[in-house]
């Protein structure tokens, strides 16, 4: 049964996915190891930090649609 | 009796909180079950301290426990606790922006963690994860308004344990970083409920 929504897919351009679709979301696989090296590990991270390419977005007055 | 009137003012939720189950089985996969509790904490407006087992969500759903979950079922997952929902494709940020809104929708997307900056995310994990975008906003850096999102990533601990938020579950996004990480990537699938809060 469809849900009764308060917005209207088709105008608002989104698609509505069936059962069936794979899904690659919500695959976290952390493991027990890699509770014990996270903060070294995310440490090595944030230290290269400046050469990732988002870092420039993280403060920008973004104005685009 | 409480009522949430935003999603910023419920309780956020952590993965690897004592209702997920064990560390092995399933608390390490349960992004995406814990941002389902969240959004029907929020819907159902559960007390602070008595949400929804996160766990118990994954077995009332009949999802196998000690893996990940996919958008649908944890689109199940909320249906499962009354709140009805879809899995959506969003392609831009207007879509998402008139979606979320502010505060009264709470959103949960799949991102791929490397796309987001280290000190954006604030842990070590770049793979798939479930987040949950709680209300469009802005931060002033460098005297400039930066337009984003508030948004829980569950995979934290609550306060005391291995590794608590030090946002406290409110962690912001820059518009532009979402562009990038999320709009300019495959898949974008979001577990949108069907109706803001109070409009059903």
């Amino acid at each position: 049964m469809k849900p009764k929504r308060d917005y209207d897919p088709e105008a608002l351009g989104v698609q509505i996915l069936g059962e069936g679709h794979a899904s690659a979301i919500s695959h976290n696989a952390w493991d027990r190891a890699s509770l014990h090296d996270d903060a070294e590990r995310f440490a090595e991270q944030k230290a290269e930090d400046r050469k990732h390419p988002a870092w420039s977005l993280r403060d920008k007055p973004d104005t685009e649609p | 009796m409480v009522h949430w009137k935003r999603a910023t003012d419920s309780q956020p939720r952590f993965q690897f909180e004592q209702s997920s189950g064990t560390l092995a089985n399933s608390q390490i996969f349960n992004c995406g079950p814990t941002g389902s509790a969240q959004q029907a904490d929020y819907y159902n407006n559960s007390p602070k301290g008595a949400g929804y087992s996160i766990e118990g969500g994954r077995l009332k759903a009949g999802i196998g426990q000690g893996r990940p979950t996919n958008a649908w079922e944890q689109a199940e997952i909320l249906r499962r606790r009354g709140v009805p929902c879809d899995v959506v494709v969003i392609d831009t940020l207007p879509q998402l922006d008139e979606l979320l809104g502010y505060g009264r929708r709470p959103i949960g997307i799949g991102v791929e963690m490397s796309r987001v900056t280290a000190t954006t995310r604030g842990h070590s994990f770049t793979g798939w994860h479930r987040i949950t975008l709680l209300t469009r906003s802005h931060r002033i850096r460098g005297g400039k308004r930066v337009p984003g999102y508030t948004y829980t990533d569950p995979n934290f601990s609550p306060a005391g344990g291995h590794r608590p938020d030090p946002k406290k579950g409110h962690r912001f996004i820059s518009r532009a970083e979402l562009r990038h990480a999320y709009i300019e990537n495959t898949p974008r699938f979001a577990i949108v409920p069907a109706h803001k809060k109070g409009q059903g």
